[in-house]
């Protein structure tokens, strides 16, 4: 193993940080209305709606269920759209974002779900509108689940990232297939595994904490 | 499926009425009506002079926050401390942050609570959520508390601390206050009047001292027998076995029920002397339910049939009710319905009119 490797690998490790990171935020923003959306439209809910919630549900179900490696390519016309250019780490956040959202979508679904119905019927009682049931209530009951399940999506990416070198989207996923599978560069390939399995670490270690922070008020 | 069929209910501003029947029965969905959580198919909803089906949105979230309501499982913000549970519906009406603090502080006082403001509800005794929802539900200076089983969790010590609270509710504060149970003695220990309700519908009501002393519906009766300490166990088995003893005088079992004003004068040595009859106690009660006393007594009154009659004359004639017990039945069972007091006061502040509830179940 080259020293030539490790500006290689270090900036790797930048890009699957910051892919991560981003998509992370922006899949959870995007995701987290769906999620609450799915949960309002569903039956016996506050805004059932049975059309928009087949709609919404039928939406989450095709894109979670095509494969990324796809997804990545079929959407490079939408990604020119958005950052203007098809290849690099920040045209890789674009299929990492819309990958990953419905994924959040349906684990904040189960998560507010989990809200006790009498909670939401008792502020339905105190003369609360559906919005203020969904900041004062659904969300901030739900902090915990909501809280893990971003956890569980980032890590999700982790793995989703290592396929962004088809895109030129770089990171140690990448550098991972190159070196070692592509050129038989044992070393670097377990070098780049381990940071990433310390990095996933990390990430769950982050989420536990914050989880057990807030779930010690129930 | 119909939830509830033809019922017409009247509360009383100021009152407390209680909702008792089986589970099943449409009690908690009758309750639910009230503040409309549900809204039946067909009828009216009056709340304080406010017909409640007819309100918009808006008008409705207003309308309910004049309605406070409590549950048998607390439904307390499991995220949120005591203080911001209390905070919860002064924050959804848009209450200035300092106002909150303020009527939060004298809730927490009220309820007994302050030293837990900052706990949160997993912390807290059952009876303690109760504190807390009772508290939440003051917040906003309701006219009405609606009580959803709010004792059903509860062991019967908490029981008692939890309907003192909602005596204090409706003495202290003056608010109007609509129980559903299905325990007689939350009833007893609360309650001005009384419904009893079956499969949807309103098969009794009435003054509780009332229904407690003269049941007609086979269905109170069997909640009386139910709550150890009402007298509608006085047993006809008891009565009978020590009646047996006494057949070697003439006489006849006779049982006596008396409330108000009665219980307080000598009506029985009175009736005795004028009628020169004697009378042996052989069970009996008199206590007071909702500050009004009552008596009720087996008791065997010797003589022959003459004197008997005279005496029951004597005793009706100073505003006792009389049953004589068929040596050969043993249930002393009042057939005639004839409650003492028959004041009907008809001004109401929430009416649930004739409703078909929906799917409710």
């Amino acid at each position: 193993m080259s020293n030539l490797v490790w500006p290689d690998i270090l900036q790797a490790t930048w890009q699957t940080l910051y892919m991560v990171g981003v998509s992370t935020l922006f899949a959870t923003a995007l995701g987290l209305p769906m999620g609450v959306f799915l949960v309002l439209f569903s039956t016996r809910h506050l805004m059932q709606r049975r059309v928009a919630y087949q709609a919404l549900a039928v939406i989450v179900n095709i894109i979670r269920s095509v494969p990324f490696i796809i997804l990545l390519i079929a959407i490079i016309p939408f990604t020119e759209w958005i950052v203007g250019t098809s290849i690099g780490v920040n045209a890789a956040i674009v299929p990492l974002t819309v990958g990953a959202a419905p994924f959040y979508a349906r684990v904040a679904e189960t998560a507010l779900r989990e809200v006790e119905s009498g909670v939401i019927e008792a502020a339905q009682a105190m003369g609360a509108s559906v919005w203020q049931i969904v900041w004062r209530v659904l969300l901030p009951e739900a902090r915990p689940g909501l809280i893990a399940g971003v956890t569980i999506t980032a890590v999700t990416l982790v793995g989703y990232s290592a396929m962004s070198g088809v895109i030129g989207g770089g990171g140690l996923g990448d550098l991972a297939v190159r070196y070692g599978y592509e050129r038989f560069e044992t070393g670097v390939m377990l070098v780049t595994t381990a940071i990433l399995v310390i990095i996933v670490q990390c990430m769950q270690m982050l989420g536990d904490v914050l989880v057990k922070h807030y779930a010690r008020r129930s | 499926m119909v939830a509830l069929d033809h019922v017409n209910l009247r509360v009383q501003a100021g009152e407390i009425f209680g909702l008792i029947g089986y589970s099943g029965a449409g009690k908690s969905t009758l309750l639910r009506c009230v503040n409309l959580l549900e809204r039946p198919t067909q009828g009216e909803v009056w709340v304080d002079g406010q017909e409640m089906t007819r309100l918009n949105k808006r008008q409705l979230q207003s309308a309910r926050r004049q309605i406070g309501m409590i549950f048998q499982h607390f439904h307390l913000l499991a995220s949120a401390t005591v203080a911001d549970n209390i905070a919860f519906p002064l924050r959804l009406a848009r209450h200035r942050n300092a106002d909150v603090t303020s009527r939060v502080n004298e809730l927490l006082d009220w309820v007994g609570l302050s030293e837990h403001a900052h706990k949160y509800p997993a912390q807290l005794s059952g009876g303690q959520k109760q504190r807390v929802a009772i508290a939440r539900a003051l917040a906003t200076r309701p006219k009405i508390l609606l009580c959803d089983e709010a004792t059903s969790a509860l062991d019967p010590e908490t029981t008692r601390q939890i309907l003192d609270l909602i005596l204090r509710v409706n003495r202290e504060l003056g608010v109007t206050v609509v129980v559903v149970t299905h325990e007689m003695s939350v009833v007893r220990r609360v309650c001005d009047r009384v419904a009893v309700m079956e499969a949807g519908r309103i098969v009794e009501s009435g003054s509780v001292v009332d229904t407690f002393l003269f049941p007609r519906h086979e269905l109170t009766r069997r909640l009386l027998a139910m709550d150890d300490e009402s007298e509608a166990n006085l047993s006809a088995e008891v009565a009978h076995r020590q009646g047996n003893r006494l057949d070697e005088w003439p006489g006849r079992k006779l049982r006596l029920v008396f409330r108000g004003d009665a219980v307080y004068r000598p009506i029985l040595s009175e009736v005795a002397q004028m009628t020169g009859g004697h009378y042996s106690i052989l069970q009996g009660t008199v206590d007071v339910i909702k500050d009004v006393p009552y008596g009720r007594l087996l008791m065997q009154w010797f003589g022959d049939d003459t004197a008997v009659a005279q005496a029951i004359a004597a005793l009706e004639e100073r505003g006792c009710r009389v049953d004589v017990l068929d040596d050969t039945s043993s249930l002393p069972v009042a057939d005639s319905p004839r409650p003492l007091d028959d004041a009907s006061r008809q001004q109401g502040s929430v009416n649930v009119g004739a409703g078909a509830g929906g799917d409710a179940g």
